[in-house]
């Protein structure tokens, strides 16, 4: 009887371990993700709230968040949005994020570009227009080792370049006039990885100067930096644009946002290391370099505060660079036949203009 | 040792000391120089994610949520049409043609059009998990509650059963092996589809802490990402495979599936 009970008992123990095992791991599950939802949600009430009352702007950046993005920051640190009664949010991008297509579609209000990409998403049917530029003279460049340089177009013949194909379309047009074959060079479509430089598989790669220098000087790579304006390309970047419907449904909006990133980018520019301090304690991703964005604070000046910045304060649009951009376009055949494309429906200086013009714009 | 263990002990110590010896020699290589700059060794990954424990568990969390979301979601909504297709007999080729096509999209491709769709909040990233997670989910649960074995089937049939019995005793124990197939192959795939979806554009997560350190050469941060997210990817594995073997008879683990 006794062995029998025994018997009896112990596929009963095993059962009910078996259950309690398996209600402790679904449980454990259920609470963790709960946990983590409470967590989530609370943020974004807290974020919510704040927000009450104020005109909303959503913009998309063109890269992770760091000094590159500066002025937004320092606008948002120093109270000039909340001084144009404004709830700005900004939202960090990534290497595929399509930054003009998520304006299009009314996702974000303002995003960024250069004259040359703002001209491909004319030909898509993107209804966009640059109301103001951060970047006054482009950082984009080729970055090769300082020990074997890159100093023309003409260095590149019989080397290994990492370029993305956009770029590329416009090398081509500079090889044309220059009598360079392209079969001569091997163009390899990476993205902007530094890795593939440090290692040696290829001899030069496309980035922003104000990214890539620091990043490599710190790893102690010594870069030499061959810019696209210097090799006859000259372009703005970090264009804000928007959707043209919306920047003349409400220009109010759009005036009092760029004004108040002229004084974030003036207080940027101010002090460019306590402003990299400031962003990488309250703004940029955790973990951030610090050092890294001071040395790309200090580089910023050159692009920011350079020509018509000068004159006319930072963030300043005009059209030159835009025609430009739309000569290397027709010349490399990627405007369509028939298709008509005039300087003007690609930028509007109205809200630059209206907002540098208020007395209290510059210090 | 219980015989509920035992399985489970035989199954995870051979790979563990494998990978451990792969450790190992890794070590050795990059000890030695062998490997370029661009590779962390161990030790150095542990070093940092020591040290950097406070970011990583600031980007893991909700990389985390995202994955659990997106992977709930999905496998949600596949045992739902799964159960649909079981009803609606006629539904089973064009849904599984369906999924075969929306499946075959590179999750690459996907995500942008998502990002238009849903934004860049984390609607969109769980949504992106979710849709990566649902094809295995779905074939599995519709295959297993399809294909009962034909000895049972009669044995039903001759003992008069309802359609409901039919399906509580027969299909659905019937089903569970091939539906946890079906999750444990989707448990690594959600955590690849947070990833992508925090490439896409993020302010937080394990995608986006790895793309800032593979753009500032940061090969040990790098590297710590890489070793978190294949843990988490493991992990998520391990523990649906646990709950089958809590769930399900042993026999029916043990290849009597489907016979």
């Amino acid at each position: 009887m006794a062995s029998a009970d025994l018997g009896h008992d112990l596929p009963s123990r095993r059962e009910a371990l078996r259950r309690v095992a398996l209600a402790g791991l679904l449980g454990g599950g259920v609470a963790g993700v709960a946990a983590l939802s409470a967590r989530a949600l609370d943020r974004n009430w807290r974020d919510e709230a704040s927000n009450a009352g104020l005109a909303s702007v959503t913009h998309q950046l063109g890269w992770l968040k760091g000094v590159q993005f500066g002025g937004c920051f320092m606008a948002q640190e120093k109270g000039y949005f909340a001084r144009e009664r404004l709830a700005v949010s900004y939202a960090a991008g990534g290497p595929t994020t399509d930054y003009r297509t998520l304006v299009s579609s009314g996702r974000f209000l303002v995003s960024e570009s250069d004259a040359s990409e703002l001209i491909y998403a004319r030909i898509q049917g993107q209804p966009l227009v640059a109301f103001a530029a951060v970047f006054q003279r482009s950082p984009a460049a080729f970055m090769s080792p300082a020990a074997r340089p890159i100093r023309s177009l003409r260095d590149m013949v019989g080397r290994t370049i990492g370029v993305p194909n956009v770029v590329l379309a416009r090398l081509q047009i500079l090889m044309r006039r220059q009598r360079i074959d392209p079969e001569t060079i091997n163009f390899v479509p990476v993205g902007t990885d530094a890795s593939m430089l440090v290692s040696g598989q290829i001899d030069a790669y496309y980035s922003f100067a104000t990214t890539a220098v620091p990043t490599l000087r710190l790893r102690g790579f010594e870069p030499h930096v061959l810019y696209l304006s210097d090799m006859g390309m000259p372009d703005y970047a970090q264009a804000l644009i928007a959707r043209r419907d919306q920047v003349e449904n409400d220009p109010d909006l759009f005036v009092r946002y760029t004004r108040a990133l002229i004084d974030g980018w003036q207080a940027m520019m101010a002090d460019p290391a306590q402003a990299a301090a400031v962003i990488v304690e309250k703004y940029a991703l955790p973990g951030t370099d610090i050092r890294e964005q001071v040395i790309q604070a200090r580089m910023l000046r050159d692009f920011v505060l350079v020509g018509d910045a000068l004159d006319h304060g930072p963030l300043w649009i005009a059209a030159p660079q835009f025609e430009t951009a739309l000569r290397f376009a027709r010349d490399a055949g990627v405007l369509p036949e028939g298709f008509k494309i005039d300087v003007e429906s690609l930028l509007t200086q109205s809200i630059v203009k209206a907002a540098a013009s208020r007395p209290e714009a510059v210090a | 040792m219980s015989d509920l263990w035992r399985p489970l002990f035989r199954s995870v110590t051979p790979p563990t000391l494998l990978l451990i010896g792969l450790a190992l020699l890794w070590e050795g290589a990059v000890r030695a120089g062998l490997t370029p700059p661009s590779i962390a060794g161990p030790t150095t990954i542990v070093d940092t994610l020591v040290a950097d424990r406070t970011t990583i568990w600031h980007h893991l969390e909700p990389t985390l949520l995202t994955t659990s979301l997106g992977y709930l979601l999905g496998s949600g909504v596949a045992v739902a049409i799964g159960l649909c297709v079981y009803v609606i007999r006629w539904l089973e080729q064009p849904v599984l043609t369906a999924a075969t096509v929306l499946s075959s999209i590179p999750m690459l491709a996907l995500a942008p059009v998502l990002l238009i769709w849903l934004g860049v909040g984390m609607t969109m990233r769980v949504v992106l998990t979710a849709i990566v997670c649902a094809f295995p989910v779905l074939v599995t649960i519709v295959q297993g509650l399809m294909v009962v074995p034909r000895e049972a089937s009669e044995l039903f049939q001759s003992l008069a059963a309802s359609d409901m019995q039919r399906f509580r005793l027969l299909a659905l124990p019937n089903a569970l092996p091939f539906l946890f197939l079906g999750l444990k192959i989707a448990a690594p795939l959600a955590v690849l589809g947070t990833l992508i979806g925090e490439w896409t554009g993020a302010e937080q997560g394990m995608g986006v802490y790895m793309i800032a350190a593979m753009f500032s050469l940061q090969a040990d941060r790098l590297w710590s990402a890489v070793t978190i997210v294949s843990v988490l990817s493991a992990l998520a594995y391990g523990y649906i495979a646990l709950i089958e073997r809590l769930t399900i008879a042993p026999e029916l683990l043990d290849g009597e599936v489907g016979r």
